[in-house]
């Protein structure tokens, strides 16, 4: 499942205290949109009572991927409705912001932004729209695998290598020790869009503690991406494999009662399951 | 002390012609293995090993993707697929098999991927699906694409 939106009905999450409001920050998501030829945001920053101060990405009336803040935008790839593709917005410095992504056909796109500008008293955390004043940039499609950390993922502000683009895609951010250590929240959306349905494993939050996402107009849940079967889950809550659980149940059956002799094991031989 | 190894079954190859399999740019029409029935190696876990060569001149940044549609009851399988080597599409419905790899492929012409994957995930019956939209047939010749898996279980002793 993932979270999905519908523009026609104004649907989306909202953080109202928001964990990160400055640079640097990285975003990563997939996304699947169900309709082209307007401008859609997927993931917004901002100060919500004003129209100004802002950060977000999404997609634009021609059908490309962009990265923007209040003065600087840029875009760079091909969006293609109802299809999944895997977008990271490093918001870097504020000369630096870089958008990358993996589409579904396999190529990947790389853009940068240095037009130098400073967001300022950021309040408001939204998928699925812009909050400037008003909602703006509505989205509709789907949204799924949200993570962000406090800091940017590339040494040196650099273009994202495009096997740690990949590793991301189908592994997930746990998967990468280097990027796990700063995830500020993590967010699977198979289940809710918001956090009244948060449970272990589909949510993770970092030292910036736990965060409320409310869903606004009555988002819902739909399809999931295709993830690679080793995809790695938050820390402590991936499912002990098949080995695992053989290994602890034979330890749990070999181990002696109390008060019988442990030589009565060393006669039960080879056994095989 | 009790010591659990691993106690593996022989390497397999999986009936599968990947040899001048066509590209797809909506990554649908692929090829499906003959099925693997696990009631017979009764296997905990398997390891496969996949090697599949593009053609000539692929289009750069493109892939290869290999997914695993199991079955329960030996008849009807993941996504529609069937028993036997054969073109297949699951249309509207791949995401519900399981992909278990994706290639990223570049321009090289005849470059042979080769990747192992370990652990994955077993069924009754099993088959093997693979598609590519690199832009140009894979190689002619069968014997620059293999798949194989090897059955793992456990003893102790």
């Amino acid at each position: 499942m993932s979270a999905q939106f519908l523009a026609a009905s104004s649907q989306y999450i909202k953080n109202a205290a928001t964990p990160v409001t400055a640079v640097p920050f990285t975003v990563g998501m997939w996304v699947h949109p169900t309709t082209t030829g307007a401008a859609r945001t997927f993931f917004g920053l901002s100060n919500a009572a004003v129209s100004g101060n802002y950060f977000h990405f999404g997609q634009t009336a021609a059908n490309t991927w962009t990265i923007e803040t209040t003065g600087g935008a840029v875009a760079s790839g091909t969006v293609t409705a109802n299809q999944w593709a895997f977008l990271v917005a490093r918001f870097i410095t504020a000369a630096n912001r870089r958008l990358g992504g993996l589409q579904f056909d396999g190529s990947t796109f790389s853009v940068q932004d240095t037009f130098s500008d400073t967001p300022a008293t950021i309040n408001t955390m939204t998928l699925g729209t812009i909050l400037r004043n008003t909602p703006l940039n509505l989205f509709s499609g789907n949204i799924a695998e949200f993570w962000l950390t406090n800091t940017d993922i590339q040494p040196g502000g650099a273009q994202l290598q495009d096997a740690l683009l990949r590793q991301l895609a189908y592994a997930g951010p746990f998967s990468v020790p280097h990027i796990a250590k700063d995830i500020v929240e993590y967010r699977s959306l198979r289940k809710y869009p918001s956090s009244e349905g948060d449970e272990e494993g589909e949510v993770f939050h970092g030292a910036l503690g736990r965060q409320t996402w409310a869903n606004v107009n009555g988002a819902t849940v739909s399809h999931h991406p295709p993830l690679q079967y080793e995809y790695a889950r938050p820390p402590g809550t991936q499912k002990p494999s098949l080995w695992q659980k053989l290994l602890r149940s034979q330890t749990l059956s070999q181990e002696p009662a109390p008060f019988v002799q442990p030589t009565m094991y060393l006669t039960q031989g080879t056994q095989r399951f | 002390m009790t010591t659990a190894t691993p106690l593996y079954g022989t390497a397999t190859d999986l009936t599968i012609t990947l040899a001048s399999l066509a590209s797809d740019t909506a990554l649908i029409a692929g090829r499906q293995s003959g099925v693997i029935a696990n009631t017979t190696d009764k296997a905990v876990l398997i390891d496969l090993f996949v090697k599949v060569t593009t053609g000539t001149t692929p289009t750069a940044a493109r892939q290869i993707e290999i997914w695993l549609a199991g079955s329960v009851d030996e008849t009807l399988f993941a996504a529609g697929a069937g028993t036997s080597d054969a073109n297949f599409s699951p249309t509207g419905q791949k995401s519900n098999m399981k992909l278990l790899y994706i290639i990223a492929t570049d321009s090289t012409s005849d470059r042979a991927y080769q990747v192992a994957l370990e652990d994955v995930p077993v069924f009754p019956a099993w088959v093997i699906f693979i598609v590519h939209n690199t832009g140009v047939n894979l190689n002619a010749t069968g014997g620059n694409h293999k798949v194989t898996y090897r059955t793992r279980k456990f003893e102790s002793a």
